[in-house]
């Protein structure tokens, strides 16, 4: 049984809570959190955990095997370090840091301290996403040409002090969104070789950062990729995401858009809504789940730090094309 | 008085359509077709499957009003200048001609002669789209942010994949649709384009990856999809879509969505989307019509797709570079 100190009380924070609480092996007995929400969360998600204001007590005081960080982006680094460094496997929330020096230093410390380590780059557990890559690893589309991918939404709004909002804390929409997408398609055909962007950004009159970009991606085997993400649609907008991949022998096209596995017209009168999602196990429990399982077996996780690192660079090579307005070479982003 | 229109060479598969759409509507016809010598063959059976006469083409300029150039691209000048001496009205088959050069020719030759010459670029005309451009005067969508346009198709094959006839591959063929959709609804023109192309999907001379990444005039991104990406076995030809992101709002237009979903055991087996949509060539032919009755310019001119080809030649310079080119550095 694995005993689980989570990180964090907001969104992430609730969605790992809740599949931990479907998770036999796995209990969260600690959260700790800088959040005003933090006893609320701990009644509503973790009844059996302390709840901590301080993550450094957590760390210093809980008798915990796992920590699941699901904090602001630029507290990553230093969190995730702090656990591994007391010898506990270590789950962070994608982008893995904030920066490349920050990834290398993670990395470093997971190599010297051999901590089970994993970044949440969710798409490898989603049905949809691993059928796709199922039908391209099997050969069935001959050689990959083209690769798109979208992941559009409002601004997130629900940030602690709208963190999401300030480009130096999340890196935006690029770093914090398109990294689904870049990790999943790197996972699929390889390294990218260098990255074209183009972005808008404005801010709302409510203070939040509206961002819309579309990247072109060169792999080094060839393959063309074109990934957009946005967080500039109107708050009525359904999250939504979708790709396409052509190759020589056929195509794949998916579109959150066009799936309606259950539709509803009626009130809920608060209850759930029987069309919001049809998952008989939630891709973020999958992940977790895998994560448990190779704490408790000793198996690599599916996304380690080095795998996590290549996701961040190329999300920085793509912030960085965008503000030079030239093409990046993924490889020579070191900072 | 109803509008004679002739064709002037069959070479491209769009001359079906639009003689399609002329046996349809009632104040035009078409009058014959005419081609060069080396495809009488192929000429006159197309005049038997439209219904009309095979001509030599003084013979054709002659009788008709209007001509409609669907030759392959590089033979577009020729074809236009021999309208433009016989003081004939002419819509071509888009891309004007492959070179800025040659599209610059082909426009002084028809004002030289004093006639008019458009070029067809049917989404101008596509309903889906016209609702984006109301949405957009309407001030629906607040400040225009970011555009980002498909325009993915089968690999046509034949003289499209002739780099000497064709001038290009998927960046010649698939990039003016939504670049003049775009030009249309902003009134703005590309300044900079970036390119990654590349033949992934089929072993022919030219390239069938078409990614573009442009800034408009005004500082607008807009990015492109014009690839030869769609298989052979796709459920239809391909698809034009455009996704408008405002301030204020975010359209999105897919030109041929509106389909029947057909599925057959027999015939042509497989499963088939059948538009069912208005028909963006119908309004293409009626608005050239009008124009020859008129006597003034089609919707899109000539003089303004000069520079859609100044783009994809900037997307090829931006291409065999590595680098964003900017347009007034080609041109």
């Amino acid at each position: 049984m694995q005993r689980v100190g989570l990180l964090g009380s907001g969104v992430m924070a609730t969605t790992h809570a809740n599949s931990y609480a479907t998770i036999g092996d796995a209990e969260v007995v600690a959260v700790a959190s800088t959040g005003d929400n933090l006893d609320e969360f701990v009644d509503e998600h973790t009844p059996d955990g302390t709840a901590y204001d301080d993550p450094e007590t957590m760390l210093d005081e809980a008798d915990i095997t796992i920590l699941d960080v699901c904090t602001p982006t630029p507290t990553h680094h230093d969190y995730a370090t702090a656990g591994a460094e007391r010898g506990l496997a270590v789950f962070c929330e994608k982008p893995m840091t904030r920066t490349m020096a920050e990834a290398d230093s993670l990395v470093a410390t997971v190599e010297e301290t051999g901590v089970p380590f994993m970044v949440g780059h969710v798409l490898r557990f989603f049905p949809s996403y691993l059928t796709a890559k199922d039908r391209i690893d099997a050969g069935e589309l001959g050689q990959l040409g083209t690769m798109r991918a979208e992941r559009l939404s409002p601004p997130p709004k629900y940030g602690s002090d709208n963190w999401f909002s300030d480009v130096e804390q999340s890196g935006g929409v690029l770093l914090d969104m398109a990294i689904h997408d870049f990790d999943y398609l790197r996972w699929i055909v390889g390294d990218v070789e260098r990255v074209f962007t183009r972005s808008t950004t404005w801010t709302s009159e409510e203070g939040h950062r509206h961002e819309h970009a579309g990247v072109d991606l060169r792999f080094a085997d060839g393959t063309a990729g074109y990934v957009e993400a946005s967080w500039a649609y109107p708050d009525q907008m359904d999250f939504t995401t979708g790709f396409e991949f052509a190759g020589d022998e056929g195509s794949l096209e998916y579109d959150t858009r066009d799936e309606h596995p259950v539709r509803f017209t009626g009130d809920t009168g608060g209850e759930m809504d029987p069309a919001a999602g049809a998952f008989r196990v939630s891709p973020y429990t999958r992940e977790l789940r895998h994560f448990v399982e190779c704490v408790e077996s000793g198996t690599d996780p599916a996304v380690g730090a080095h795998e996590a690192r290549e996701a961040v660079r190329i999300a920085l090579a793509a912030i960085a094309s965008g503000e030079r307005g030239e093409p990046v070479t993924v490889s020579e982003v070191t900072a | 008085m109803t509008i004679e229109i002739g064709i002037l060479s069959v070479e491209h598969l769009h001359a079906d359509a639009y003689a399609g759409v002329l046996d349809d509507i009632e104040d035009a016809t078409l009058v014959g077709v005419a081609g060069d010598e080396a495809h009488t063959d192929a000429t006159e059976g197309k005049a038997g499957e439209y219904g009309t006469e095979a001509y030599a083409p003084g013979t054709l300029l002659d009788r008709a009003d209007g001509v409609v150039v669907c030759s392959a691209n590089a033979a577009h000048r020729e074809w236009i200048e021999l309208a433009a001496e016989a003081g004939v009205d002419v819509l071509c088959e888009k891309p004007l001609a492959p070179t800025v050069e040659d599209a610059r020719a082909t426009v002084e030759a028809c004002e030289t002669a004093g006639v008019h010459l458009g070029v067809a670029l049917p989404l101008r005309f596509s309903q889906p789209m016209l609702n984006a451009r109301d949405a957009l005067e309407a001030g629906t969508l607040g400040d225009l942010a970011f555009l980002s346009g498909t325009n993915r198709g089968q690999m046509p094959g034949g003289w499209f994949a002739d780099p000497d006839r064709a001038g290009g591959g998927a960046v010649m063929d698939h990039t003016v649709h939504v670049l003049d959709a775009v030009r249309w609804l902003t009134g703005e023109d590309v300044r900079e384009v970036y390119a990654e192309t590349g033949t992934r999907f089929h072993d022919i001379a030219v390239e069938d990856v078409n990614l573009l990444s442009m800034e408009l005039t005004d500082g607008t991104a807009f990015t492109l999809d014009g690839s030869w990406s769609k298989p052979d076995e796709y459920d239809t030809w391909g698809s034009a879509t455009l996704k408008l992101v405002g301030t204020d709002g975010v359209v999105e237009v897919d030109c041929f969505d509106q389909t029947v979903k057909q599925t057959r055991d027999t015939g042509d087996p497989g499963i088939h989307s059948v538009f069912w949509g208005p028909d963006p060539n119908r309004g293409l032919v009626e608005d050239f019509v009008a124009a020859v009755r008129e006597d003034r310019s089609p919707a899109k001119t000539g003089a303004h797709a000069i520079h859609d080809i100044e783009v994809i030649q900037a997307a090829y310079a931006a291409a065999r570079g590595g680098e964003p080119v900017v347009i007034s550095e080609v041109a």
